[in-house]
């Protein structure tokens, strides 16, 4: 009995809207200070209080899902107060012993799925209209339980990879072995927007077990580990001196789109360089301008920088040297550079199988305007047929198709009706 | 001084307004306990209102304002709201809870903008050396403005009000009333439109991101990442906005669809044909009634949607807020994180109007929301200024639009810049370098225009 009361709690759609009612009270208390997202989500996932708040939702949500199973499919007598809490029902004189039966046939060609219990009849339609609601929210609880422990468990290492330069990640020896890419040789900047795209980054990599192919796109999972390749950008040799003193050497220039500058900062102090692609031609026709840019063989202006004020500046193309006052520029060949992602995290495929429910449950909610469950319970008591109809929705017009149909039943049992009530 | 009697007398009787369709209700016609409870909330919420604002030891300094619309916002999306509740559980109290509860909405009716005319009155009365005058000005406006009220009792009461409102519906029609009236025009324009639209876009954006980023799948500026299009649009101003629909048209839709889906009559027992069309004909016109209140709140929702929104001004204009320097500071600071949405903030010190927006290189542009050149005549003093198009901004009176990134750059139809400094993620402006800009702008020998 206990059990039941504690499972009726919890499975309750009350405490679900106090709950959230609590997460949106926290989110809005955040709202007061800096970052409130980071912050709530930071309490939610994290503290203690947040945590079980968390919790309880998911819980919540799972013991929703599981009620809402468990009556549906749960096979019980209909009683005549469970009929009588129905949307609607009737009460007719009982004509035999085989009236049930004769409804429950009746109910069976309309669709309806009978049931002869005991005493009584149910009848039900659309039972796994369930579906939907079920998918999301188990949806919802495997994504909130995956997110919890990612959040808590996942590490993460980002490395810059060099074609044919090995480099470690989370202690495992990789080697770039080759960029996939389409960058063109020129690009045409029309207008202030930067309209630079790539459709897919792939590398390939050999690590000591065989050789694996990472993109931009899914992450790939590799000995327990999925890596993503989160960048790609220009790696230039240079030597570049001020003074004699060396302030950069081999630069990794994140100045793709063409017009992004990147700051490189030097070992001397309030020493910076600001790279940038130079276009090779500008144009403008009325409010539109255009630039050309060598992506092939790229010209780069490079603005020397000291205590955020330039000292000097360079537009130099790769193997071109240049020498303004104490600096010096001197560059080398240049090649691709990726920036990738591992990650190690036991959630991540759980994140991703939340994810998809939650969006098939999204998707599938749609279908819940015209499939839901009709229910139809009847109960022979006292001489008398009592005949209960329920519809999840739009009940008005379920009442009223039921009461339309009255004749029908009355027919059945070859006798007439001695009252009706509407609840 | 005129100014604080206009805009307190102008709230008051809009208080008194939306206090006299609670009154019309037959549960409290005639029922003077109720009444006097509601009466008591109101004047409570003035007095009260009134001294927080009005006097600087009660109340927090001016950077609090918002925070302030925040919560009259909040408050009148609570009583929005509870209607919902109340069409589904139909409550039915009675006595000291109804006693209560009607002091508690007679005090959300005005507090906030009792509040707001103390402010408005102490800071005219500080500007125009004047500060029992502007007091003075203000009650008298106040009590002024629940005049009519008293004057037109008798005729409202003869008003059948019962045939149209249901409890839930007058909460609902109570909360969007303070939706369309709430505030004071003259200090803040916080409409739930704006405020909801901009709040719900911070966190989907924050909450979009980070899905991305659990699930690996970060965006990237050039390089197409799958769903992220997706991830864009949910992030964006249109699901921002539709959620912001949703959010208000929730209450009147629910109360609509509640109405229509009562079952119809069942006429079987009934023998007389005429009586079957007396019942159907009873049920249709009670439907239509009823339905009256949703339907206006309805148009008036749409209504304000399109007054708060850019769907049919694509110009963002947002109104300004005050900002004042800190006590024993001679800086105003602004918080940078107000403008991590993208939108162009505006505030005024008090009379110089500046602008504060994030530039596309991620960092702060602050400006005078004048130019060198234009200043419209004294009957377009709407036109002066800038409202944002996309990523830019445009002049208001010439519709130049000026790239965002030249923001802080001076001359021609460029905003007049005003120098700032970053201290600890906050927009810090000298309060002399401000006046001084302002005076030179002022001194400027504009043109009118150069159209």
């Amino acid at each position: 009995m206990s059990r039941n009361i504690v499972l009726r709690y919890a499975s309750s759609w009350r405490a679900f809207t106090v709950l959230c009612l609590a997460v949106c009270a926290l989110y809005m208390h955040f709202c007061f200070g800096e970052d409130p997202y980071a912050k709530w989500s930071s309490f939610l996932l994290s503290s203690a209080v947040g945590t079980m708040l968390y919790l309880c939702l998911a819980a919540n949500l799972f013991f929703i899902t599981l009620r809402a199973i468990l009556e549906r499919f749960g096979k019980t007598a209909a009683g005549l107060d469970e009929i009588r809490s129905m949307d609607t029902f009737i009460e007719l004189r009982s004509s035999g012993e085989n009236d049930l039966e004769a409804i429950s046939e009746w109910f069976k060609t309309k669709g309806f799925r009978p049931d002869i219990l005991k005493q009584g009849m149910t009848a039900t339609k659309n039972s796994f209209s369930i579906i939907p609601g079920t998918v999301l929210r188990l949806g919802l609880v495997i994504f909130m339980a995956a997110l919890l422990i990612s959040v808590n468990y996942r590490k993460t290492d980002e490395r810059v990879l060099h074609k044919n330069a090995p480099s470690v990640l989370f202690d495992k020896d990789l080697e770039l072995m080759s960029i996939e890419h389409k960058i063109p040789d020129e690009f045409l900047q029309v207008g202030e927007e930067s309209i630079f795209r790539l459709d897919r980054v792939a590398a390939r990599l050999r690590a000591k077990d065989g050789v694996f192919v990472v993109s931009s796109g899914y992450p790939v999972r590799h000995e327990g580990v999925y890596y993503r390749i989160s960048d790609i950008g220009i790696a230039q040799q240079a030597a570049i001196t001020i003074d004699h003193a060396k302030i950069a050497d081999n630069l990794d220039l994140k100045i793709l789109p063409p017009g992004k500058t990147d700051t490189v900062t030097s070992g001397l102090d309030g020493t910076a360089l600001v790279v940038s692609l130079d276009p090779e031609k500008t144009s403008r026709k009325g409010l539109v301008s255009g630039s050309l840019y060598d992506l092939k063989n790229p010209k780069y202006k490079i603005d020397v920088q000291k205590n955020k004020k330039k000292v000097s500046e360079f537009v130099l193309k790769p193997y071109e040297k240049a020498a303004l006052g104490n600096t010096s520029v001197n560059l080398g060949g240049h090649s691709f550079f990726v920036k990738v992602t591992a990650v190690s995290d036991p959630a991540l495929p759980w994140l991703y199988a939340g994810f998809v429910l939650i969006i098939s449950g999204s998707g599938l909610m749609l279908s819940r305007f015209f499939w839901y469950e009709k229910k139809v319970c009847a109960l022979a008591h006292e001489g008398r047929i009592f005949v209960g109809y329920s519809e999840e929705f739009f009940k008005k017009w379920g009442i009223m198709k039921f009461h339309n149909r009255r004749e029908d039943i009355e027919s059945l049992l070859q006798k007439g009706t001695t009252s009706d009530v509407v609840l | 001084m005129l100014e604080t009697f206009i805009a307190s007398s102008r709230e008051a009787f809009q208080c008194s307004f939306i206090i006299t369709l609670l009154l019309l209700y037959p549960e409290l016609k005639n029922r003077p306990g109720y009444v006097r409870s509601l009466v008591a909330g109101v004047a409570s919420a003035f007095i009260a209102g009134f001294a927080v604002g009005y006097l600087p030891a009660l109340g927090p300094n001016v950077i609090g304002n918002e925070t302030w619309v925040f919560w009259r916002l909040f408050f009148d999306s609570l009583v929005f709201y509870i209607s919902v509740f109340m069409a589904i559980t139909s409550p039915g109290f009675s006595g000291r809870p109804l006693s209560a509860a009607l002091c508690l909405l007679g005090f959300s009716a005005f507090f906030f903008e009792a509040r707001a005319l103390g402010f408005l009155a102490r800071d005219i009365g500080i500007m125009q050396e004047k500060v029992a005058g502007t007091a003075l000005a203000g009650i008298s406006g106040a009590v002024l403005g629940f005049v009519p009220l008293f004057c037109v009792k008798g005729i409202l009461n003869r008003i059948p009000v019962e045939k149209a409102f249901t409890s839930a519906s007058l909460v609902m029609t109570f909360g969007a009333l303070r939706f369309m009236l709430g505030g004071v025009s003259e200090l803040e324009k916080g409409n739930i439109v704006s405020e909801l639209q901009r709040g719900i876009l911070v966190f989907m954006e924050a909450a979009v991101r980070k899905l991305q980023a659990a699930l690996l799948m970060s965006g990237h500026a050039f390089i197409k990442v799958p769903f992220a299009a997706l991830a864009d649009f949910i992030a964006g101003d249109r699901t921002a906005l539709t959620l912001t629909v949703i959010f208000i048209m929730t209450p009147p839709l629910f109360i609509l669809l509640t109405l229509f889906a009562r079952p119809d009559p069942l006429l079987h027992d009934l023998e007389a044909g005429a009586q079957k069309r007396r019942e159907i004909s009873f049920f249709r016109k009670d439907l239509v009634n009823h339905s009256i209140p949703a339907l206006s709140v309805f148009i008036m929702l749409t209504v304000m949607l399109h007054e708060g929104n850019m769907a049919m001004n694509p110009l963002y204009d947002p109104p300004p807020s005050p900002v004042r320097e800190l006590e024993g500071e001679k800086v105003v600071r602004v918080p940078f994180s107000d403008i991590s949405d993208k939108k162009l903030k505006k505030y005024v010190y008090y009379q110089i109007l500046f602008l504060i927006a994030l530039k596309p290189d991620g960092t702060a542009g602050v400006a005078l929301d004048q130019c060198e050149i234009c200043r419209p005549a004294k009957w377009n003093k709407d036109a002066l200024g800038y409202a944002q198009k996309g990523e830019n901004l445009i002049c208001k009176y010439c519709m130049t639009p000026i790239a965002m990134h030249t923001l802080n750059n001076p001359g021609g139809c460029n905003p007049i810049p005003v120098p700032f400094k970053l201290e600890d993620g906050q927009i810090v402006i000298e309060v002399e370098e401000l006046i001084t800009t302002y005076k030179k702008a002022e001194a400027l020998e504009k043109k009118g225009t150069h159209l």
